[in-house]
């Protein structure tokens, strides 16, 4: 037992010693780094790797941890042995940790503009830590498996008593009949008060939450990662907007002529043009100038002269032979392609356009 | 070593036994009124019947008349017993009896007439605040009088407890109740806005904490191993939870206020807080179940028994809930919903109900020397109370979360919500029926122990004054050889007092004195003016009617809230709301966009019919018909009144109150003028009536973002706020760290 506890704490802390040592070193590396960062490698955010990599790391963490102390308590039965308070590991596990979170911090110091920096050094460190965690759980699963197999006793207490060690390692209640060991002598109008030990899981939890606090606060509040109320406000409106609109997209039979909206941006005039040239350009020529179909770049209009008029009229067509064009085209293009024709800068008959039909509007 | 020979008050504990048992069956009943009221509207049948008049009622009722004696009856009982001393005066025990009766009367009657602080849970005005204060000092008193005669040297966990509520409901109530008075009854928060909401709320989630949650874990600590005849489980466990969770309970205040105008720095304080309460919480509920190792038997058979593992295990439920709902991607959801009525009411009946009857099965057979009358009926009231609390939360958990997604569906186009405000609260009403089944079978069973409690007593005969005897305890402070360290402050009451107030003070003070002393934690707009005169006397009736129990004034910065309401609430306007009136729960809708200038404003006409009868308007509302509000508005003490807003800091011009009423009167005559001329069927609507002043606060609300801001012309409004927050948050920040420094 003795062998195994102080080869876990020499492992934990050469790994300690050893985070320690990357992270101080990392910070005259990180100015050094100029190629392509691996989280860009990748193809994921800094934030996303960093966060990958401390879950993973955490999750070893916690099964190295569970390994250590089932190996303990294993071992405790094993060798029937009065219980021992193993301070030591925790107090290295402890350590352990807040070297972890301060190279964690570490990592954030450099950070540049609202997300954290993951320079490859730290991801390389983080590769290692969780390397040497690896080796540690084999190490540990290989001790378990030998204990078990070749303790028949040990099993028998598995099968029969595995409830009572389960229960027994989540409370560390002191059993009934041995209560006697902790009674204290308090006497409250009858009362008296056992000094069972904090239940484990209850006491880890706490811890547990303890870290998650300080980490929300600092994710939140002191590194400002996160979005708080405003940021996630505008996202939200933004993401309300973005689904607005690809509703829209979706649900061409939504725009009528009645709602209709002028479109102005590059690729909505871009995709009225390539519609225009291939479906109306051979009446209206091209660039609108007008041949069979009338001039569309200049003032004068038969029909109607805003966005809306002009969607009617490719939608419904007109009685002087233009085509009722809503059975051949969605109305998200006839939007496009009426928005295209209404920015068409002007060609005079002098520039080769066919001369105005219509009204002046 | 000499043995003394005293006697423990039986009497005290008695009067405080029955009246907690009185109180907590009228207060039920007054609960489940109100819960009919919002199943059958036509139950408003007077002004003094409203719900809004009538919640506070219930609430104050379960809380301090209910839990409150509640706490005495056990603490007078334990208190004596632990210390092996009789109360310190049997005078301050009569005095503290009475005294808390007359104060639970005094709210019966004034509640009901309208007189309210308009602040949750501290509804009551102040001259009751000051008799409150007055009670609690006797008790103080008569307690650490009895504590520093004790006869055993170390105070049992238990005191500890009782201690802590001690000091911290006197701090809470003290600071939250600041209040200046205009009248005999009518009163002002000293706070506005953001900081009273501030305010309220670290005294309204400490309230929980330590007037429904401390005191009942010391109750907890005398009668769960009194009756399972069983030591406490872990010593050391009672001292990690106490300490820590009396530390840790004062800061989670703030998560009542997440997604609102407080600063982001203290809504992520009240968050860490409330998930680190978690394990301190559930320490009390381990020791508490684990005590009755062994003994699980017993609690099959044991009435007492039966009703504390209920108790304890609906506290571990509600305070596993409570972090949860501290999260703001649940408090997304659950906020404004019946939800959180549904979490309170597993604390309220499951906790602080279960364990009050099992106190009370215990304590009776005790104090008349007899048994208890039937245990069948004792175990029929378990099993009916069981029921009931599972009839009326769970209905209400689902409901509560499909109201929720209800308000925040939009359409499939996303361009507008699916529902009305009105078909959620249509949706409601079979789960509101549910409730009210569960609570009338908790009622049934409340009686049923009634019945049972009040044969036994006639089978018994009562004893006044147990005799006792112990040794003189000697040299109090002198410690034992190898103790445990915590038994040197177990020893010293005066000590153990100022080491808890300091435990509950370093929370608030940081949450509070930076959101006061900083200016930028409440960035101001310029363009939010103080109320005019009516619009001040139409926010008295507003804050009398308690309308704030049903509708809140805090939109929320969410899409659908934007939607359904308008522009999210910013801090600055709410800096004239002497007190806050954001609410806490939605079963109408938010009304701080209900002014001109806003989406969902309504015209003068609108609300004068939909006051006097909201069916007209809205068919299926549940809203009471307010014909009361037809009465002429009192004018008296309107210039009081500006004068008390003027002292707290809303800039009225000097010699203002002179022209108060005048100014009164002429926008009570334009808001008559609005309404019949927008509808010319309104024959009775006259300019001095009470409604027209609620109309006149109503079109006022949030409409000052929309005036012009005359300061920075350039700016919109609305982004000038946002500028001004974004750029303040650091600032904040560095702020606070100085201060904890």
């Amino acid at each position: 037992m003795n062998i195994i506890e102080k080869s876990i704490k020499a492992t934990l802390f050469l790994v300690t010693l050893f985070t320690s040592s990357l992270v101080l070193a990392q910070e005259e590396t990180v100015s050094a780094v100029q190629s392509t960062p691996i989280y860009a490698q990748l193809g994921l955010s800094s934030t996303m790797l960093f966060t990958i990599m401390t879950i993973f790391t955490l999750l070893l963490l916690a099964v190295v941890w569970s390994m250590a102390s089932s190996t303990k308590n294993i071992l405790k039965y094993k060798q029937d042995e009065a219980k021992k308070k193993n301070h030591g590991t925790k107090a290295l596990l402890a350590l352990f940790a807040l070297t972890f979170s301060s190279s964690v911090m570490a990592a954030d110091g450099g950070a540049s503009e609202s997300l954290i920096a993951f320079p490859d050094s730290v991801f390389w460190a983080y590769i290692v830590i969780d390397v040497v965690l690896i080796m540690i759980i084999i190490y540990l699963a290989g001790i378990v498996k030998g204990s078990i197999s070749d303790i028949i006793v040990l099993r028998k207490m598995f099968k029969w008593k595995k409830w009572k060690v389960w229960t027994k390692s989540m409370t560390q209640a002191v059993p009934i009949e041995e209560e006697g060991s902790i009674l204290l002598d308090h006497d409250y109008d009858g009362i008296t008060e056992l000094d069972n030990e904090l239940p484990p899981w209850w006491k880890y939890g706490f811890y547990i939450t303890i870290l998650w606090a300080v980490g929300y606060f600092f994710y939140y509040q002191v590194f400002e990662i996160g979005n708080l109320q405003e940021a996630e406000y505008l996202q939200e409106m933004a993401d309300g907007e973005r689904e607005m609109a690809e509703y829209k997209a979706a649900h061409p039979e939504m725009i009528t002529a009645d709602n209709v909206e002028l479109l102005t941006d590059a690729s909505s005039i871009a995709q009225g043009r390539s519609i225009y040239d291939t479906k109306c350009a051979s009446c209206h020529m091209e660039g609108g100038r007008g041949g069979l179909g009338p001039n569309l770049t200049d003032d004068y209009w038969l029909y109607g002269n805003d966005i809306s008029g002009v969607f009617t009229t490719i939608s419904e067509g007109a009685s002087n032979g233009m085509a009722a064009w809503k059975t051949m085209m969605p109305a998200n293009e006839i939007q496009a392609v009426a928005s295209y024709v209404m920015q068409l800068p002007d060609i005079t008959v002098a520039d080769g356009g066919k001369e105005p039909q219509g009204d002046l509007k | 070593m000499q043995v003394e020979k005293f006697s423990y008050d039986n009497r005290i504990v008695r009067l405080f036994l029955i009246a907690t048992i009185t109180w907590g069956v009228i207060g039920m009943l007054v609960g489940l009124f109100a819960s009919l009221e919002l199943i059958w509207p036509e139950l408003n049948i007077t002004s003094w019947l409203s719900f809004g008049r009538v919640r506070p009622l219930h609430t104050n009722a379960v809380i301090f008349a209910f839990v409150g004696n509640g706490i005495f009856a056990g603490v007078y009982y334990s208190l004596q017993r632990l210390l092996k001393a009789r109360m310190y005066s049997d005078l301050l025990s009569r005095i503290n009896f009475w005294g808390w009766q007359l104060i639970i009367i005094a709210a019966v009657i004034t509640l009901p007439m309208g007189y309210t602080a308009g602040k949750e849970y501290a509804e009551l005005e102040w001259p009751i605040d000051i008799a409150i204060t007055l009670m609690w000092v006797v008790w103080g008193i008569n307690m650490f009088g009895t504590i520093l005669k004790r006869r055993v040297k170390h105070m049992y966990v238990a005191i500890w407890f009782y201690i802590a509520t001690f000091v911290t409901v006197a701090v809470l109530h003290l600071v939250n109740s600041v209040e200046l008075p205009v009248t005999f009854m009518k009163s002002y928060s000293w706070y506005a806005g953001v900081q009273d909401a501030l305010v309220q709320w670290w005294y309204g989630h400490n309230a929980v904490a330590f007037f429904l949650t401390t005191p009942y874990l010391g109750l907890m600590y005398y009668f769960v191993p009194k009756a399972a005849n069983r030591p406490v489980y872990s010593y050391r466990l009672s001292i990690i939870h106490f300490w820590s969770l009396i530390f840790i309970y004062i800061w989670a205040g703030p998560h009542h206020l997440l997604y609102s105008s407080l600063p982001d720095w203290a809504q992520s304080l009240g968050i860490v807080f409330s998930i680190m309460l978690l394990f301190p919480s559930w320490g009390g509920m381990l020791n508490g179940l684990l005590t009755l190792r062994g003994v699980w038997d017993k609690v099959r058979d044991d009435a007492v028994l039966k009703f504390m593992v209920v108790a304890i295990t609906c506290y571990g439920m509600a305070t596993f809930e409570g972090p949860m709902l501290s999260l703001k991607n649940v408090n997304w959801i659950t906020h404004f919903t019946d939800w959180t009525v549904a979490h309170v009411h597993v604390g309220g009946l499951g906790w602080n109900g279960m364990l009050t009857f099992g106190m009370a099965y215990y304590l009776v057979p005790k104090l008349w020397r007899t048994n208890l009358y039937s245990k069948a009926l004792a175990n029929a009231h378990f099993w009916i109370a069981t029921l009931g609390i599972v009839l009326w939360v769970i209905p209400m958990y689902f409901a509560g979360f499909m109201q929720s997604l209800m308000w925040k569906k939009f359409t499939a186009a996303g361009s507008g919500l699916e529902y009305e405000f009105l078909d959620s609260v249509t949706f409601m009403k079979p789960y509101f029926m549910l409730r009210s089944l569960g609570g009338t079978l908790f009622i049934i069973g409340a009686c049923v122990m009634v019945y049972n409690l009040w044969k036994t007593a006639r089978m018994g005969s009562f004893l006044e004054n147990e005799e006792a005897e112990a040794p003189a305890l000697v040299n109090s402070k002198k410690g034992n050889k190898g103790e445990h360290w915590h038994s040197w402050i177990e020893r010293r009451p005066m000590k153990f007092l100022v080491f808890a107030l300091i435990a509950i003070l370093i929370g608030g003070a940081i949450e509070i004195i930076p959101t006061f002393m900083i200016s930028s934690n409440v960035p101001t707009i310029s363009s939010v003016t103080p109320y005019t005169p009516l619009e001040l006397e139409g926010r008295d009736i507003y804050v009398r009617e308690g309308c704030y129990n049903c509708h809140s004034q805090w939109v929320r910065p969410f899409r659908d809230e934007e939607m359904r309401y308008g522009e999210y609430s910013k801090a600055g306007e709410f800096v004239y709301d002497h007190p806050f009136q954001w609410g806490s729960k939605r079963t109408g809708p938010d009304l701080h966009r209900s002014g001109k200038g806003n989406d969902m404003n309504k015209s003068e006409a609108w609300h004068y019919v939909h006051m006097l009868s909201p069916e007209n308007k809205s068919a299926g509302s549940i809203m009471p018909a307010y014909v009361w509000l037809k009465d002429p508005l009192d004018i008296s003490n309107t210039p009081d009144k500006i004068n008390a807003m003027r002292t707290l800091g809303v800039p009225y011009p000097e010699g203002y109150e002179d022209q108060a009423v005048a100014d009164l009167k002429k926008q009570a005559q334009e808001v008559y003028e609005a309404i019949v001329e927008q509808d010319p069927d309104i024959q009775t609507a006259r300019p001095d009536m009470e409604l027209i002043a609620l109309i006149a606060y109503l079109e006022r609300l949030g409409s000052d973002i929309h005036k012009q801001n005359p300061v920075d012309e350039v700016l919109e409004i609305g982004e000038g706020i946002e500028l001004e927050t974004a750029d303040t948050s650091s600032v904040e920040m560095e702020d606070t760290t100085n201060i904890i420094e």
